[in-house]
């Protein structure tokens, strides 16, 4: 018998014991694509769709999802079949009876383990690719092109062939390094989820423990988080393929997969050959392989037992006792699953207390920063540059760029601080590192005085560039009532201004239409396809002009009335097919970057009414016609808890809203609110905590959120509402 | 031939076969016997290359077995407990063993499967313990490999089926040169059909022979000794064991027949008679003479 024919005849005797699973693999499938198709196509009504060609649009794209990376069955499907199809293909190993039959027919242990491990793949590949053409066939029936159903399916089949194999790779590695079923599932949860696990517990003592890491560490951890696990790699590409990533990226993308997949399986195969046919039955295959696992889970256990019960009381004593019993609870079942019996869970006390003692180090090193993390400052003659960055200002900037094609234009979301930090060079550092200073300062103020004061605070990023070329991120934070000259001088500063508002560098080649908005009315002013290029330039360059003088005075006196946006091409592109065709995403790259305008932008409220535009410097308070005042913002500053609970017990949340309809008492109001929306607008604002929202309902019926300060609450609302809330 | 030089495998700290060295001919049975634990089974996976030796080595015509396959090809093993696929049925266990052996005999195997009176397409999992040992045999029968090694096979096997086994066995053996070797705690169960015989006891060997080498170097007399000779003072016989009833005593010696007949009748002996030893009998001397006591070893 050829080499060639006998691995077939093993492929084929080893699918005929499989039996179980290539019916059970079959009918998921089946489920996942035909039916769920048939069942999705059966509830379309075209004959009665207006119009008719956006409702097959609609439809294809929902049979685009089906086959598709959307999928959910076939997510949880691929994710459960590469355990299964692992379990079953290698299950023999952990039975001697098993053992002695396959070890003992001459054929060669590689052999056996290449039929086996692609069985494991091709019943899966094989049940996939004949529901998918089940389901294109359904899809056909509909009238929905064959062609585009069957490439998205293949792309999609392609994708999740090949994570299966990863993860089924996974699970057959566990099954080799075991020796008993249970155990090398166990072991599969190991390889998938330890490092996930540990990182996530790594982010929790950075939160917990430190008060200036970036977001946790979020990006490092990220970034690692798809790179330590291969099921992670699995929910990473899922996610980045389902948000539209290019074909150069996918194609890396999925070659990293294959590649992944082909070293574990070489690993497998390798350790398949050195695995000693008497380790059927045992929980651990390898010696050398019990310490290897048992040491990181015990710490891992030891560390986010620690951090745990830390977490509950924020005590040294607890974090130790939170230690041992990670240390015990894990130790102790590894222990007895090594050995299968209960008497031996104390066994290897060394190693035990050693794991323990790791941990107690690590959780330290975060306790008593050992490592002068949160306290680090680098020297101004060390920096090459610093970047900084406000999260909470200035959220109404898009980051990003128009991506795709067709109707999967979309906007590609840049997140605000990778941005800033990738584009803002301040290349004198000091300002920023005076603030830095301020910032830590305040920290140590309010450890000092062990409970924190009732104050209020904004946080700001910072990243410096170091000349040996290291970069690090840090988070602060810095009472609101503290006003930092340097966060003023920052708004007047260029550089970092053409960074954080992106229409400091758009060209007018670039601009081809302006829209006005003011409240819920939005207009559009000029349109250099409807011949008016030269107005739109016009109120491009006189906004950049006003914009840029923009001082920080103004800012402090002052919060937008309106808003302004300066479309790109691209973006009025999307406008336009929005109008055609109301995709959401067509919608969200037109609403983008609307700028404010501040009643001090003189020349551009002009210019926008010589326009068309119908601008109020103030709101029309004849035009109103009731404001709402919801009482509970005044139950928390000024009742006792008893009082607050009887209060919010015994009303309704529909009688929660005070309403003011007296043409004067809203005039009265009116007086000192700002529109909540604009004042948002203005980062430099001095936003006072504690200020009291309510909504405006206009004639039109449109409604606008205002706010008032507290000190400047007119008497008769007082009255009002402490007479209600009695 | 096999040939297992300094043999050693170790699980853990129990080491189950400790340094063999041991020689299997071929067109002979040989009968591996020995208590529980005694590295029986570990002796044969080692030949049938499931395990791997941690010291010396096993091999075939000068050939080592583990991860070969053309040596594998000539041998086919049968497990103390064989295992057969979920819901298999007998036909369906020959069409994989049909895959893996090439010179499978399938019309032998039906042939047999009838006169065992066994169902083709009856699941195995209904079988008994002793069909499924039947069973095992057919397979390993039919494999029509040189050797076939069996581990405890003839336990559960009732007397006309062991009997039906046996003569399988002498018939492929007179045919095709098949070497079969069995396994087995059972001495009395392999008397009839070994022709040589290894004792394991504790991983090693405490001895290997050819029976009849054995039976006829060592006798039995059953004499009345002339007034005054002491059994001790038999020069010329290489006496292994004396007992005494009264003046009848029960001699063990070494040596052929006639000789201890020309020595004995030298002495002038009231009554003499040599008697053959059984299989058991020889164990017990040859054990004895060893430093065991067979019976703790075996019975």
């Amino acid at each position: 018998m050829t080499s060639k024919s006998l691995f077939f005849n093993l492929m084929r005797e080893d699918s005929k014991r499989r039996l179980w699973t290539s019916v059970l693999t079959f009918l998921a499938f089946f489920f996942s694509i035909p039916v769920a198709m048939a069942m999705m196509l059966s509830d379309f009504d075209l004959a009665s769709a207006d119009p008719i060609a956006a409702a097959r649009a609609y439809m294809l794209n929902q049979v685009k999802g089906l086959v598709g990376y959307n999928n959910v069955g076939i997510i949880v499907f691929i994710a459960l079949l590469s355990v299964i199809m692992g379990v079953t293909s290698f299950s023999y190993l952990h039975s001697r009876q098993k053992v002695d039959l396959y070890h003992g027919i001459p054929v060669r242990r590689e052999k056996l383990f290449l039929a086996n491990y692609f069985n494991g793949i091709l019943i899966p590949a094989v049940c996939y690719a004949v529901n998918l053409l089940l389901g294109a066939l359904i899809a056909a029936l509909y009238g929905n092109p064959i062609g585009t159903v069957l490439g998205t399916g293949a792309a999609a089949y392609v994708f999740f062939m090949l994570h299966y194999a990863a993860m089924y790779s996974v699970t057959v590695l566990a099954m080799i390094l075991t020796g008993n079923i249970l155990i090398g599932i166990l072991g599969t949860g190991v390889l998938h989820f330890y490092f996930p696990i540990l990182i996530a517990v790594i982010r929790s003592c950075y939160s917990t423990f430190f008060k200036h890491s970036y977001r946790s560490g979020f990006e490092t951890f990220n970034f690692l988080v798809d790179k330590c696990s291969v099921f992670m790699l699995f929910v990473s590409n899922l996610s980045r393929f389902n948000s539209y990533l290019d074909i150069k990226s996918e194609i890396l993308r999925l070659a990293v997969v294959l590649a992944v997949t082909v070293v574990i399986t070489a690993l497998s195969l390798l350790l398949y050959k050195k695995r000693e046919s008497e380790a059927a039955g045992k929980a651990m295959a390898f010696k050398l392989s019990q310490p290897v696992i048992q040491i990181p889970v015990v710490i891992l256990a030891s560390l986010g037992g620690g951090l745990f019960f830390y977490s509950m009381g924020e005590s040294l004593g607890k974090a130790i006792f939170g230690i041992l019993c990670g240390m015990l609870l894990s130790h102790c079942i590894i222990e007895i699953i090594y050995h299968f019996e209960f008497r031996k869970l104390f066994t290897h006390k060394i190693q035990m207390f050693a794991c323990a003692a790791a941990a107690a180090i690590v959780l330290s090193i975060f306790n008593f920063d050992l490592v002068g993390y949160d306290s680090y400052i680098p020297e101004a003659d060390s920096i090459e540059s610093v970047a900084i960055s406000f999260p909470n200002m200035d959220t109404w900037v898009s980051y990003g760029s128009i991506e795709g094609e067709g109707r999967n234009l979309h906007w590609r979301y840049k997140d605000k601080n990778s941005y800033l930090f990738e584009n803002v060079k301040l290349t004198d550092p000091e300002p920023v590192l005076a603030l830095v200073r301020t910032a830590i300062g305040l920290d140590q103020e309010v450890v000092n005085e062990e409970s924190e004061p009732k104050d209020y605070y904004y946080y700001f990023n910072v990243k410096y560039y170091l000349k040996n070329g290291k970069e690090i991120t840090r988070s602060y934070r810095m009472n609101t009532n503290t006003e930092q000259q340097e966060v003023l001088d920052l708004y007047t500063n260029e550089d970092y201004l053409q960074v954080v508002y992106p229409l400091y560098t758009q060209a007018p080649e670039d601009t081809v239409a302006v829209r006005f908005k003011q409240g819920d009315h939005t207009s559009m002013i000029s349109r250099k396809s409807g011949g008016t290029g030269e107005v739109t330039d016009r109120l491009l360059a006189v906004y950049k002009e006003e914009f840029a003088n923009l001082s920080a005075d103004t800012m402090k006196s002052e919060t937008p009335i309106a808003t302004i946006q300066f479309m790109t091409s691209a973006q009025e592109n999307a406008y336009s097919k929005y109008l055609e065709d109301s995709l959401w995403n067509y919608g969200d790259i037109a609403d983008r970057n609307f700028y404010p305008v501040y009643p001090s932008f003189t020349k551009t409220i002009e210019l926008l009414r010589d326009n068309g535009a119908d601008i109020e410097l103030q709101p029309d308070l004849s035009s109103i016609v009731e404001l709402a005042v919801n009482v509970y913002q005044f139950v928390e500053e000024d009742y006792s808890i008893e009082q607050y609970d009887r209060v919010y017990n015994e009303r309704s949340y529909a009688h929660n809203d005070f309403i003011i309809n007296e043409e004067e008492q809203i005039r009265e109001v009116m007086a000192s609110a700002i529109s909540e929306e604009y004042s948002d607008m203005n980062p430099l604002w001095g936003y006072e905590q504690g200020r009291i929202h309510l909504q405006a309902t206009y004639k039109n019926g449109s409604r606008i959120s205002y706010s008032i300060s507290r000190s400047e609450i007119p008497e008769f609302l007082w009255q009002e509402i402490q007479n209600s809330n009695r | 031939m096999i040939k297992a030089e300094n043999l050693t495998k170790q699980f853990d700290s129990i080491m189950a076969v400790d340094h063999i060295n041991a020689e299997i001919r071929e067109g002979c049975v040989f009968g591996l016997i020995g208590t529980n634990g005694a590295g029986k089974s570990t002796f044969l996976r080692l030949a049938s290359g499931i395990l791997k030796p941690d010291e010396g080595r096993i091999t075939i015509d000068g050939e080592d077995i583990f991860e070969n396959v053309n040596v594998k090809r000539r041998f086919f093993y049968i497990s103390d407990d064989q295992y057969y696929f979920n819901n298999a049925t007998p036909e369906d266990m020959m069409e994989y063993y049909k895959k893996i052996y090439e010179g499978f005999d399938t019309e032998r195997f039906y042939k047999l499967l009838g006169n065992f009176g066994l169902e083709k397409r009856r699941k195995i999992n209904t079988f008994s313990k002793g069909m499924k040992k039947q069973l095992s045999v057919i397979y390993g029968i039919c494999a029509n490999t040189d050797y076939l090694f069996c581990d405890e096979t003839f336990d559960g096997l009732d007397p006309v089926m062991r009997q039906a086994v046996k003569s399988i066995f002498a018939n492929d053996m007179a045919e095709r040169n098949l070497t079969p070797i069995i396994a087995s705690h059972n001495l009395r169960e392999l008397e009839d059909i070994c022709d040589h015989v290894g004792l394991l006891h504790k991983g090693g060997i405490l001895l290997s022979r050819d029976l009849d080498d054995m039976k006829l170097n060592i006798h039995k007399i059953q004499c009345v000794l002339s007034e005054g000779t002491e059994p001790e003072e038999l020069r010329g016989l290489d006496v292994v064991k004396v007992e005494r009833r009264g003046r009848l005593c029960t001699i063990t010696v070494r040596g052929v027949r006639d000789e201890i007949a020309g020595q004995l009748e030298a002495y002038k002996p009231v009554f003499y008679e040599i008697i053959p030893l059984s299989l058991e009998e020889i164990f017990i001397s040859e054990t004895e003479v060893a430093g065991y006591d067979i019976k703790k070893l075996i019975f």
